[in-house]
């Protein structure tokens, strides 16, 4: 009868489930075994570092959290790193989206986790107490900082505190990008280095052919491109806020981040900048240049994979400065730490020492999933000549600062919705609203941080 | 509620062909996108038909991650899970609805109020109780709870059970038969709609389950499906056209398995007296 | 296979005669032993859950109740502050916002979601060729991946290009901006949520096959037409299944979550008009680290929508119909 023929076939299949699910016990307490074993060797290294790898062979843990076509490329070094490492075992789990970071937290809470995992956090996380410092580590085996693209690994693997908390995995270098078939298509000149505002302008007026649904650009209609991942503010002498993101007053409201908002505002006013009826249709990475509608776009080395593949010749440019003024760089940088949990840190810190070496830099350089870290593999790849990478690989050297936005918490709490409001508000208003003026408007979103900054102060 | 003439079907089959041309327009989207390049993904006007189809798409999307492992990792969570399932569903909703105790409808609200709860809050100290319990990165964190009733399902169980007249359990009583044999024999023959659902609905949801298994699990040997595919999303980059080629490959057998469930209700049994 | 006996398959069904009459009114026809029995088994079935639930939401419950009470942002240890997390919750209008937010989502998407649900599965009940090929067609939106679903309506609900305001200009309508304009995100987000209501069909249609079939034999031999029947046989006893679905209709929407996220990340939109409480609660939990601060907007939020719920349970005595026999014994005043 039916009812006995389902019984029996899932008494069936639950005895062929009974071993697999077995195999995750079994696997458990292997784990546990190692764990037991070489704690014995790293409790006398913990308190200071020692020797370099413990005798014998030590399993240790790494995450990651990016998406699985840079799998390959992970399991190449994590493949070399076990071969040339016989004492030591690198388990490498993929981890992504959100889950990355509840995981994470929940590890952390329990103090297990990983041993090596991939972090971007604003500098006021590093020395809270869950990521060891590595300044010992690297005076110990005397490895050259300078040997990493710099300013940009001191700004970003240093805590408040001056040590050292990470080592850089890459370099992810931000310039304007744009789409050469287009500039061809109307006849206008392409964007030259040393370009300012103005010119910039200039350009994105010419470029933008509403009969065509073409438009200048896309840079400006949020704060995050507009201002804050785009050197150009700094350029212009701006900031959204101090050091440590504990004032807005004197910043956002300063004379120089009017100056910038007013000549932004030009360029919205001329009428270059997409409307927001059109810009909701864009998705996926630099979605506006990719819809072949944009002429000028914020571009990075992480989207290098989409550029690559795009169906129009595109060039890039550092971002807009006044002329003779200082030049900056945008730089963003993803660290490799170290938990300050992990009961096998020699072997965690040889892994990482590899990982950021000059050998592994060059095995990255093969695909540039991402941006080595090292300016020599850059230099011996002759990517610093390369007709697009060249300038992207320029960014890298001017001198930079740490974004507002990774300063510290403090940004996400009190300063973040205030700052994108008043840059909508200035830019991109819904409907038919007038553009707010840069001075009055920049100063209310000011005294809102402030206000908020103090309410929040007590706030862990 | 039959359609008896000609003119009648015929209006039920327009209705029912435009319907679905429009429930169809998301799935078309994936396929159009999955054929598509990194370059040509986001074009305006966006093309539905791609001049020059990535068929590749497919055979890379499944050399990214090892989907057959998934998918016999995933094979066993859903057999030891609907199993786990339908068992303390059917038995729990069988005491909500046929036994009278005091604390009843109490306990029937708490139960309700348990979907209310946001699984984040309580997510922290659920991986510690895991964890002190040395239950990471294995199945049973997963797996376990299945065996202790869903709330939703032993609702929805409930409901149906309640409509089912009692002179059948009454008659059976009289014949000497105890609760245990009533359930078995009466009840669970006659929830066979729900019990489909509930199969139906917990295969769906495990099959698309990927926070579980990845928050609690961390050997990659031991993914699932909805995590292979959840690693083609990131932060820094995503790869749609492959996930959509993926995602509608691993489509197919949700499809098949609620193809064969449909067919179980056929709308209107003929009665409570003579079955099978 | 249990025969029973052929005169208890009529439509009109009756109390069987052999229930002992004449008994104490609090155990409805059953005696104290009986009752007693009858309880203990009863505890029994429902073990699994209640030792589910002490096991596994117990106590990670009481444990976010007294993070509430805290000052925690999972690195450092928890810092008592007692209720002062309520005291700020009360004064702080977004949370407010995004209550107001969600609950006008559910107040849209619940009711809609079962006229358009209860609708589409009685089309799907019909008996024409291949109705299974099309029930299988109109379940597939709800399995596409939220995210999926959520960046394709981002298109769909595109002022200029997008597929409704092409098909409302058809009618003549102009239709509105929707995720750009504060007063239609909303109703933009349930016309995505009415996509997969292919999925809920089948939950109809479960309810519609416990429906015996001699009941509408029986009215058409009456005499009843198309609309009679249906208003007073299949309405009626699909209320059951009608009632889950409201419930749980108001328990999923207050937990929309993935599409808004992905729509327009915890911003929350224009105003914070798409301000869920999912979506404020995820930026505090997990992006600004205020896990006391979250987990006591959790409680009060969820408190808030339990007691909605519990306002439509009590009130399924007055219009849900679980069966003759059951309504005489409500009548009656008995317990069922």
């Amino acid at each position: 009868m039916k009812n006995t023929m389902l019984w029996k076939l899932t008494v069936l299949l639950l005895v062929l489930a009974l071993p697999l699910s077995a195999c995750g016990g079994s696997n458990k307490n292997e784990a546990t075994a190692d764990n037991t074993a070489g704690s014995s060797s790293s409790s006398s290294a913990s308190g200071s570092p020692a020797g370099n790898s413990p005798a014998e062979t030590v399993e240790i843990t790494f995450w990651n959290c990016d998406n699985v076509t840079w799998q390959p490329l992970y399991k190449e070094l994590v493949e070399s790193f076990n071969a040339s490492h016989p004492n030591i075992k690198v388990k490498m789990t993929n981890v992504v989206g959100n889950a990355y970071f509840e995981k994470l937290n929940a590890a952390n809470t329990a103090k297990s986790g990983p041993d090596v995992y991939v972090l971007f956090p604003p500098n006021d996380e590093y020395p809270k107490g869950n990521i060891e410092p590595l300044d010992e580590y690297i005076q110990r085996d005397n490895l050259d900082m300078s040997q990493y693209f710099q300013p940009i690994t001191d700004i970003r693997s240093k805590g408040p505190d001056g040590k050292y908390y990470g080592l850089p995995r890459d370099i992810g270098l931000d310039a304007v990008v744009y789409n050469k078939d287009l500039f061809d298509k109307y006849g206008i000149p392409y964007p030259q280095e040393g370009w300012t505002l103005e010119d910039f302008r200039e350009i994105a007026k010419q470029m933008t052919h509403k009969e065509d649904r073409v438009y200048g650009t896309d840079i400006f209609k949020v704060m995050w491109e507009g201002a804050m991942l785009n050197a150009g503010l700094w350029n212009y002498g701006a900031d959204f806020a101090n050091d440590d993101d504990t004032a807005a007053k004197g910043y956002l409201d300063s004379p120089a981040f009017i100056e910038y908002a007013t000549k932004v505002q030009a360029i919205v006013k001329d009428g270059s900048l997409v409307p927001s009826s059109i810009a909701s249709t864009f998705n996926g990475d630099m979605g506006g240049l990719m819809s072949g509608k944009i002429a000028m776009a914020h571009g990075t080395t992480f989207g290098l994979k989409t550029l690559l593949d795009a169906p129009f010749n595109w060039g890039v440019v550092s971002f807009p400065a006044p002329q003779g003024g200082e030049q900056h760089g945008w730089a963003d940088m993803v660290q490799f730490v170290m938990s300050s949990y992990s009961k096998h840190k020699d072997a965690a810190w040889e892994f990482m020492k590899y990982l950021t070496s000059y050998e592994a830099g060059m095995k990255v350089a093969e695909t540039m999933t991402w941006g080595p870290s090292r300016p020599q593999v850059w230099i011996d790849n002759g990517l610093d000549k390369d007709e697009h990478l060249g300038v992207f690989f320029a960014q890298g050297s001017k001198s930079s600062k740490l974004p507002a936005f990774l300063r510290s918490t403090r940004w996400s709490e009190s300063f973040d919705k205030e700052a994108f409001d008043a840059w909508t508000d200035m830019m991109y208003p819904l409907g038919n609203k007038a553009l707010a003026d840069p001075a009055t408007r920049l100063s209310a979103a000011a005294e809102a941080i402030e206000k908020k900054l103090e309410k929040n102060k007590n706030r862990k | 509620m039959r359609g008896s003439s000609a003119v009648g079907q015929s209006i039920l089959y327009t209705l029912l062909v435009l319907l679905s041309v429009v429930f169809l327009i998301p799935f078309a989207w994936t396929v159009s996108t999955s054929l598509k390049t990194r370059g040509n993904m986001w074009l305006i006007p966006p093309e539905w038909i791609p001049k020059s189809p990535q068929w590749s798409n497919y055979a890379d999307a499944f050399t990214y991650a090892p989907f057959g492992r998934y998918a016999l990792n995933t094979l066993m969570l859903e057999v030891l899970i609907i199993f786990g399932t339908v068992l303390s569903c059917t038995l729990v909703a069988y005491g909500f609805a046929r036994f009278r105790f005091r604390w009843r409808e109490p306990l029937f609200i708490l139960m309700l109020s348990t979907m209310l709860i946001p699984g984040e809050i309580t997510f922290i100290p659920r991986y510690l109780m895991f964890s002190y319990a040395g239950w990471i990165d294995t199945y049973y964190p997963l797996v376990v709870p299945a065996f202790f009733g869903n709330a939703f399902y032993i609702f929805l169980l409930r409901q149906y059970l309640m409509t089912i007249p009692h002179d059948m359990d009454e008659a059976a009583k009289v014949d000497g038969a105890n609760s245990l044999q009533i359930y078995w024999r009466i009840f669970l023959p006659m929830l066979r709609p729900g019990i489909t659902i509930v199969t139906v609905f917990t295969f769906t949801a495990v099959y698309n389950d990927f926070m579980g298994p990845l928050l609690f699990l961390n050997d990659q040997a031991k993914f699932t499906i909805a995590v292979g595919l959840a690693t083609f999303v990131s932060s820094v980059g995503s790869e749609w056209n492959l996930l959509m080629a993926a995602s509608t490959v691993t489509i197919v057998p949700l499809l098949i398995i609620y193809y064969f469930a449909q067919r179980q209700m056929i709308g209107g049994i003929a009665s409570f007296g003579i079955k099978g | 296979m249990n025969k029973t006996s052929q005169k208890h398959t009529t439509a009109g069904r009756e109390l069987p005669p052999f229930l002992p009459t004449g008994v104490k009114r609090m155990n409805n026809g059953t005696s104290g032993k009986n009752a007693r029995r009858e309880a203990i088994q009863g505890y029994l079935y429902i073990l699994p859950w209640v030792a589910g639930f002490l096991l596994f939401l117990a106590i990670p419950m009481v444990a976010s109740l007294l993070l509430s009470f805290t000052n925690w942002d999972t690195i450092e240890t928890p810092e008592w502050i007692g209720l002062a997390n309520y005291k700020e919750l009360f004064a702080d209008e977004l949370f407010f916002k995004s209550m107001k937010v969600t609950l006008y989502y559910t107040a849209l998407s619940v009711p809609l979601g079962i006229v358009v649900g209860l609708s589409l599965s009685l089309l799907l009940n019909a008996k024409v060729k291949g109705i299974n090929l099309f029930r299988t067609l109109f379940y597939l939106p709800s399995i596409i991946s939220g995210v999926a679903v959520a960046m394709l309506f981002r298109w769909i609900l595109n002022d200029e290009y997008g597929l409704l305001n092409y098909l409302l200009s058809i009618v003549g309508i102009s239709g509105p901006d929707w995720f750009a304009d504060p007063r239609w995100i909303v109703p933009g987000y349930v016309v995505m949520s009415l996509w997969g209501v292919g999925g809920g069909a089948i939950i109809y249609l479960g309810g519609l096959q416990n429906i015996p079939v001699q009941l509408y034999e029986a009215a058409k031999i009456d005499g009843a037409g198309v609309w009679q029947r249906f208003w007073k046989i299949t309405l009626p006893l699909i209320t059951p299944t009608i009632f889950f679905l409201i419930l749980t209709g108001i328990i999923g929407a207050f937990q929309i979550f993935t599409q808004a996220y992905v729509a327009s990340g915890t911003n929350g939109g224009p105003e914070s008009a798409g301000l869920f409480f999912m979506l404020y609660l995820y930026e505090q939990a997990f992006q600004l680290h205020h896990m006391g601060y979250a987990s006591a907007m959790a409680w009060v939020g969820s408190l808030i929508t339990m007691s909605l719920a519990l306002i439509v349970y009590q009130t399924q005595y007055k219009w849900v119909y679980y069966g003759a026999e059951i309504e005489k014994k409500r009548r009656k005043g008995r317990r069922t």
